[in-house]
């Protein structure tokens, strides 16, 4: 995903490995988060993503695109003279976006120019074509990327650029509709949704509205305040591990960035087991048990699989 | 209570207060019902005193638990109709207790109508809860409205049935409502023992297991005051009334442990381990 590039300005230029290791030590004990771009003569550039000063990934770009560097591979990888360095800090957020527009195949790419009002109409279709799709929307002063999951979810998520920064946000599949500008350049990258990064992306989604039905169904049992305290202990556990997520009885708000699939479907279910326990204690278990079962009919159909493949199997 | 405890501490040591108050109260009542220390008319007043004094305090927990919940919260409306039954039963302990003591025996009059009337609030606090647990359809609500219903009046026919059979009472509405009393403490039995199920482990199982030890207990009485084997066994001096009154103390004791702790948990419940109170 080349298009975030021209966002990264160089504040180092052709400098040694040496020194590229001295950077990375810098940003960890800085507890940067956000992206290092290295980029080299020949044309290719890799970056590493920091979260709280702990590397994450490393991302490399080739013909088709970016390829994830394993771990044992990234000492070789960054051994290499010459590299011109530049920064960019990210919320948590942002650095989840980006995580999903370096990871994701791109089975196709379309390009076009498309008027507001085209464009919500493009884009009503995409959010339910069953593939999800990277939208990266250009006019002048405007660069946007959004991330369409292609399965109705209610949320799009939006990364704009300003002034070389980078603000997350998110929108439903109206969004051309508060654009300002009647006509912009865009960019279209087609992706396959049973790939990791997208059933993580998609998974997020599912779980936040299970806990929102959850906790409603909670309440109607136990009341409000016993809700609110059930969702202060959710989410202090998820805190005390260290995770961005919080969960009121209106539902999760979820900052957390993960580095997998697999890490994420270990927190959602350590999540539900503490509402299990936690509600378990006021309504007993077989009913707390009953909730969630019920609750997981109540979600529709996609979702439900979803749930079911990578959380309730 | 502001002592720098946990919440946790908070909840056990009240808790426990209450158990070891509660058996002070029934090994007390023991005493005076068994030994009958005083003479009868203390006897008998501290006896009626003990009954009404632990009903009004578990009327005041109902009470406490209702106020505990949101005006926007489902289980409020179960607590506010259970709080108003609790409520009826404790005036119909005093009326029942006042007559005794003044009078004697006690003939149906002003406190089986507080104590029907409990019913009736017992049964729409049963039944408001039902709905919160399985969101029946209308057609659903009715049709359990009008079985449980329909238990209670063959059970009361049933049991009315029997008592006219067994005594040759010519005081048909004594007779109508002692087998009431029975016949509703069943049904209702049934309903909190399928609710003390439905909640089984969770906080929430304890009142209506109390109400169930409850309804058990005034089974028996209103069972042996329909056949006429109370107003016996009392001629006789048998235990089983002794068994019979005292079980009923023993049962509001634990109705009313049970809605304390229905209290306690919505006070203390699902707080942090290091919330002080």
């Amino acid at each position: 995903m080349q298009d975030f590039l021209q966002h990264f300005r160089n504040t180092h230029v052709k400098v040694s490995p040496g020194f590229v290791e001295t950077l990375i030590k810098t940003q960890r004990e800085e507890l940067f988060t956000g992206v290092m771009c290295l980029y080299y003569a020949t044309g290719e550039f890799s970056l590493l993503t920091f979260l709280n000063g702990s590397q994450q990934k490393l991302y490399r770009n080739h013909e088709k695109g970016m390829e994830v560097v394993p771990q044992q591979a990234w000492a070789d990888a960054l051994d290499r003279p010459d590299a011109s360095v530049a920064f960019i800090k990210l919320s948590e957020e942002a650095l989840r976006f980006m995580r999903v527009t370096c990871e994701a195949l791109v089975l196709h790419v379309e390009r076009a120019i498309y008027s507001k009002e085209e464009l919500l109409d493009h884009v009503s279709k995409w959010a339910v074509d069953g593939s999800p799709t990277i939208l990266h929307l250009l006019a002048e002063k405007i660069d946007k990327f959004y991330l369409i999951d292609g399965n109705s979810a209610p949320i799009i998520e939006e990364l704009s650029w300003v002034d070389d920064e980078a603000h997350f946000s998110i929108c439903d599949a109206s969004f051309p509709d508060f654009l300002l500008l009647h006509e912009y350049q865009m960019i279209r990258y087609a992706s396959d949704g049973v790939q990791g990064i997208w059933q993580e992306y998609e998974l997020r989604f599912a779980f936040n509205l299970l806990m929102r039905l959850m906790l409603n169904r909670f309440s109607d049992l136990a009341g409000r305040t016993l809700t609110e305290r059930l969702c202060e202990q959710l989410t202090q556990y998820a805190t005390d591990g260290r995770k961005n997520i919080r969960i009121t009885i209106n539902g999760v708000a979820n900052h957390c960035y993960f580095n997998s699939l697999e890490d994420e479907v270990h927190v959602f279910r350590e999540i539900l087991h503490q509402f299990r326990v936690g509600a378990g204690s006021a309504i007993g278990v077989r009913l707390a048990d009953d909730l969630a079962h019920d609750t997981l009919l109540k979600v529709d159909s996609h979702r439900r699989e979803l749930l079911k493949r990578h959380i309730y199997d | 209570m502001r002592f720098g405890w946990s919440s946790k501490a908070s909840f056990q040591r009240v808790l426990w207060l209450a158990v070891i108050i509660s058996l002070i109260v029934a090994l007390v009542y023991f005493v005076i019902y068994w030994y009958q220390p005083f003479s009868e008319f203390w006897n008998q007043l501290l006896s009626n005193l003990f009954t009404q004094v632990v009903s009004l305090v578990g009327a005041i927990f109902a009470v406490m638990t209702w106020s505990r919940y949101d005006e926007s919260d489902a289980p409020r409306s179960v607590w506010g109709n259970f709080a108003a039954g609790l409520c009826l039963w404790f005036a119909g302990e005093v009326t029942w207790g006042y007559i005794n003591t003044t009078v004697g025996e006690v003939p149906i009059g002003l406190q089986d109508v507080f104590w029907i009337v409990a019913y009736f609030f017992f049964g729409r606090a049963l039944l408001r809860q039902y709905r919160i647990l399985n969101q029946p359809s209308t057609r659903e609500l009715w049709m359990r409205i009008l079985l449980g219903s329909a238990t209670l009046l063959v059970l009361t026919f049933a049991i009315y049935w029997v008592v006219i059979s067994i005594s040759e009472t010519q005081d048909v509405l004594g007779a109508v409502v002692n087998s009431f009393y029975p016949a509703a403490d069943l049904t209702m039995a049934l309903i909190a023992l399928w609710l003390a199920r439905n909640f089984s482990g969770g906080a929430f199982s304890r009142p209506w297991l109390g109400l169930l030890v409850f309804t058990i207990s005034d089974f028996m009485y209103a069972w042996l005051e329909a056949s006429g084997m109370y107003a016996w066994s009392l001629e006789q001096g048998n235990l089983l009334t002794a068994i019979a009154d005292i079980s009923y103390l023993i049962a509001y004791l634990v109705l009313a442990l049970g809605v304390l702790y229905q209290w306690l948990f919505l006070k203390y419940g699902l707080r942090s381990s290091g919330d002080v109170r």
